[in-house]
C-alpha cells in the first residue's frame, strides 16, 4: 500500500472523526430543542438513520473509489503493491497520553494546578506521537521498522 | 515487559486487552460473589446496603465497560488483521493510545474503592437525580465518570480504526464479501460504536457539569430534565447490548462452522442480519424507558419485536450450518452451543419485556436481571471462552486442556443456569433488584439460596479454567498452525504468528483460503 492509500486512510479516519462529531452535535441540538415532546423517539429515530444513510453512503463511495487491492478478486503477483509504508512496532507515547488524559480530567474537576500541567503535558505527547508520524522512509528512528522488511517483499508471491 | 507495555503491534495489543480484561472480569466475578452472598438468605447482614450498591456498581460497570465489550475489541485487534491479511491495524499507535485509555480509565473506576465514601454506588446506569447528589456519592463517582469518559474515548477511537482497517488494509483477493463473519460483525460493532458512544460521553459531560460547575442540565427544579439523562444514556446504553454481542456472534459462527466441518449457512444473510441488528437497535433505546410514560411505547414496541427477526436469522443460520454437518464437540463448540441455548432464553425473555404491560410488571425486578444475564452473561460470556479455547492456539502456539476445559464448561453451563433462571422466578414474585436484602415470603429463601450455590457453582468452573491456562502453559505441547482446520486466513499463518503477520500471503480466491490451500484449488 503505497503513500496515496496510507493518505486516504487518514482522510477515511478525518471523514469518520467529522462525521462522529457532526453526528454528536445534531443529536444534542435535538435534545435540547424538544427533549419535552413525546415526538421526541421518532425525531431521533430520523436524525438516527440519516446519520446512518450518511455515513453507510460515505463509506460505499469511499471503498468504491479508493482502488484497493483488496477489492482486485482474482490477484496476480504483480499486482502486490510495492511499499507498504512505515509501521511502528514500539511507542511510549500512548502510555503517556492516557496517563495525562487521565491527569487533565480529574485536574478539572479537583486542581487547577493539575489540569494546566496535566494539559500541556499532553499536548507535548500527542505532539511526540504526531512527530513519529512525520518519520520518513530510510530514515533511522528507533521504534520503527518498515512494514516491507517483513511482509511486503513476498506478498502475493 | 517494557517492550510489551510500549508495543504497538496489534497481536500484542490484543493479548493485553484479553488479559487486562480476564483481569477485570476476576474482579468483577469476586464482587458478584459478594452479591449473592449478602442474599443468599433474607435478612442478611453479611454487606450493609452502602457496600451492597457499591458492589453491584462496580460488578455492572465492570462487566459491561471493563470485560465484556472490550474483550470483543481486543478479540478484534487480534484477528482483523489476519483474517483480512493486514499486517497490523491502520494506526497501531492510536491502537495502542485505545488501549492504555481503556486500562486507566478502568483502573480510575475501580480506584473509587479507595475515595472517601467509597466507589460509585449508584448502579452501571447512574441514573440522575441520584447521581448529581455530589454530598452523597462522593468522589468515587466522580472517579467512574471520569474512567467510563476516558474508556468512551478509547473506544470510540479503536472503532475507527478497525472500521479504517477493514475496508482499506485487505490484501489482494481479499474483497469485502470475502471477509469472515467475524471480521464482518466487527465492522458493523465499529459502526454502531460511532453512533452509539459520543452521547454517552455527552451525558457524562453534562453530569460532571450538573455536580461541580453549578449546572442544572437533570435538575428540574431549574427547568432541567432528569428523563433527558436517560434517553442519552440509553441512546447508547441498548447499541452498547449489541456492542458486547456482534463480535461474539462472529466468534459462534466462525467456530460452529469449523467444527461442523461446513462453509457457513447463508454468509449473506449472516452479513445483512448483522447490519440489520446493528440499524435496528440505534432505534429501541426508549423501551428501557416505558415506566417513565415520556415515550411513545406503542412505536419502541413495535421495533424491539421487529429486532427478533434478524437475530433469528442467525439462529436459522447457525443450525443450517450444523445441519448434517460433521459435528465435533471440541470446548469451543460446547460453549457455542452453550452460547445459543442461553443467549435463547435470553433473547425470548427479551421479546417479552419488549411488550410495555409485561415491561410495567417486571420493571426493576429480578425479572430484568435474568433476562440481561442470559442474554450478555450466557450469550456473550460463553462465546468469550469459546473464543479462548479456538484461538488460544493461534495467539500462543499451543492448546488448553480439552478434558479440563470440558468441565467448564459443564460447572460454567449447570452453575449459570442454577444461578440466574431462578431469577426469573423471583422476579415473578415481586422481587425487586438493587435492594441488599429481602422478606422471607414466598419462595425467594429458597430461591436465593439456589442462586447463591450456582454462583459458587460457577466460580469452580472459571477457577478450573485458570487452571487449565497454567497447565497448558506448563506443559506446553506445541500445535499446529490450523489445529482445528478452521477455513480463514489466520490459519494458513506460524502459531503465534510472526511480527508483521505473514511471511507469504497466499493467493486468496474465495471465502475459505486455508480450506482452498488445503484442497489444493489455490497455491
Amino acid at each position: 500500500m503505497g503513500c496515496g492509500q496510507r493518505s486516504r486512510a487518514l482522510k477515511t479516519f478525518v471523514a469518520l472523526l467529522l462525521i462522529s462529531g457532526a453526528f454528536g452535535v445534531a443529536i444534542a441540538v435535538a435534545y435540547w430543542l424538544i427533549a419535552h415532546e413525546e415526538t421526541t423517539g421518532t425525531a431521533l429515530l430520523g436524525i438516527m438513520s440519516a446519520a446512518l444513510f450518511f455515513a453507510a453512503s460515505y463509506a460505499i463511495i469511499a471503498e468504491r473509489n479508493a482502488n484497493l487491492a483488496g477489492d482486485v478478486p482474482e490477484p496476480q503477483t504483480a499486482e502486490a503493491p510495492e511499499d507498504l509504508g512505515i509501521f511502528t512496532t514500539h511507542s511510549p507515547w500512548p502510555i503517556l497520553v492516557a496517563l495525562c488524559a487521565l491527569g487533565a480530567l480529574s485536574g478539572v474537576l479537583w486542581s487547577p494546578f493539575l489540569a494546566v500541567v496535566s494539559l500541556c503535558a499532553l499536548l507535548l505527547c500527542l505532539w511526540r506521537l504526531g512527530r513519529e508520524s512525520a518519520i520518513t522512509p530510510g530514515s533511522e528512528f528507533r521504534g520503527v521498522s518498515r512494514r516491507r522488511d517483513s511482509t511486503s517483499t513476498e506478498r502475493g508471491s | 515487559m517494557i517492550g510489551w507495555l510500549t508495543s504497538t503491534n496489534h497481536k500484542n495489543i490484543g493479548i493485553l486487552y484479553i488479559v487486562t480484561t480476564m483481569t477485570f472480569f476476576v474482579a468483577a466475578g469476586a464482587l458478584a460473589l459478594l452479591i449473592r452472598s449478602q442474599l443468599a438468605f433474607p435478612g442478611n447482614t453479611f454487606l450493609g446496603p452502602h457496600a451492597f450498591n457499591q458492589a453491584f456498581t462496580l460488578h455492572g460497570t465492570a462487566m459491561i465497560f471493563l470485560v465484556i465489550a472490550p474483550f470483543g475489541i481486543g478479540l478484534a485487534n487480534y484477528l482483523v488483521p489476519l483474517q483480512i491479511g493486514a499486517p497490523d491495524m491502520a494506526f497501531p499507535r492510536l491502537n495502542a493510545t485505545s488501549f492504555w485509555l481503556f486500562a486507566v480509565g478502568g483502573l480510575t473506576v475501580f480506584g473509587g474503592l479507595l475515595a472517601y465514601g467509597g466507589a460509585a454506588a449508584t448502579g452501571w446506569t447512574a441514573y440522575v437525580p441520584l447521581s448529581e447528589i455530589a454530598e452523597g456519592t462522593g468522589a468515587g463517582q466522580d472517579l467512574w465518570i471520569v474512567g467510563l469518559t476516558l474508556v468512551a474515548v478509547s473506544t470510540v477511537l479503536t472503532a475507527i480504526n478497525l472500521l479504517v482497517t477493514a475496508v482499506l488494509y485487505r490484501a489482494p483477493g481479499m474483497t469485502m464479501w470475502r471477509m469472515p463473519i467475524f471480521t464482518w460483525e466487527v465492522v458493523a460493532t465499529a459502526v454502531l460504536i460511532l453512533m452509539a458512544f459520543p452521547p454517552l460521553t455527552a451525558a457524562f459531560a453534562m453530569l460532571l457539569i450538573d455536580r461541580h460547575t453549578g449546572g442544572h442540565f437533570f435538575d428540574p427544579t431549574y427547568g432541567g430534565n432528569p428523563v433527558l439523562y436517560q434517553h442519552l444514556f440509553w441512546f447508547f446504553g441498548h447499541p452498547e447490548v449489541y456492542v458486547m454481542i456482534l463480535p461474539f456472534f462472529g466468534v459462534v459462527t466462525e467456530v460452529v462452522a469449523t467444527f461442523s466441518h461446513k462453509p457457513v449457512f447463508g454468509y449473506v444473510g449472516m452479513v445483512i442480519s448483522a447490519f440489520a441488528i446493528a440499524g435496528l437497535s440505534i432505534g429501541v433505546w426508549a423501551h428501557h424507558m416505558f415506566t417513565t410514560g415520556a415515550v411513545s411505547n406503542p412505536f419502541f414496541s413495535a421495533v424491539s419485536f421487529l429486532i427478533a427477526v434478524p437475530t433469528g436469522v442467525k439462529f436459522v443460520n447457525w443450525i443450517g450450518t450444523m445441519w448434517k454437518g460433521a459435528i465435533e464437540l471440541s470446548t469451543a463448540m460446547l460453549f457455542a452451543i452453550g452460547f445459543m441455548l442461553n443467549f435463547l432464553i435470553g433473547g425470548i425473555t427479551g421479546v417479552m419485556v419488549a411488550s410495555p404491560p409485561l415491561d410495567y410488571g417486571a420493571h426493576d425486578t429480578y425479572f430484568i436481571v435474568q433476562h440481561f444475564h442470559y442474554t450478555i452473561g450466557g450469550g456473550s460470556l460463553f462465546a468469550l471462552f469459546a473464543a479462548l479455547f479456538f484461538w488460544f492456539p493461534k495467539m500462543f502456539g499451543i492448546r488448553l486442556g480439552e478434558g479440563m476445559g470440558k468441565w467448564s464448561f459443564a460447572l460454567l453451563f449447570v452453575g449459570f443456569n442454577a444461578t440466574f433462571l431462578p431469577m426469573g422466578f423471583m422476579g415473578l414474585e415481586g422481587m425487586a433488584r438493587r435492594v441488599y436484602t429481602y422478606p422471607d415470603v414466598g419462595h425467594l429463601a429458597l430461591l436465593n439460596g439456589i442462586s447463591t450455590a450456582g454462583s459458587v457453582v460457577m466460580a469452580v468452573g472459571v477457577a478450573l479454567f485458570f487452571v487449565n491456562v497454567l497447565v497448558s502453559a506448563l506443559l506446553a505441547k506445541p500445535v499446529p498452525d490450523n489445529p482445528w482446520n478452521g477455513y480463514s486466513l489466520e490459519w494458513l499463518t506460524s502459531s503465534p504468528p510472526p511480527e508483521f503477520n505473514f511471511h507469504t500471503l497466499p493467493r486468496i480466491q474465495g471465502k475459505r483460503p486455508a480450506w482452498d490451500v488445503a484442497s489444493g484449488a489455490a497455491p
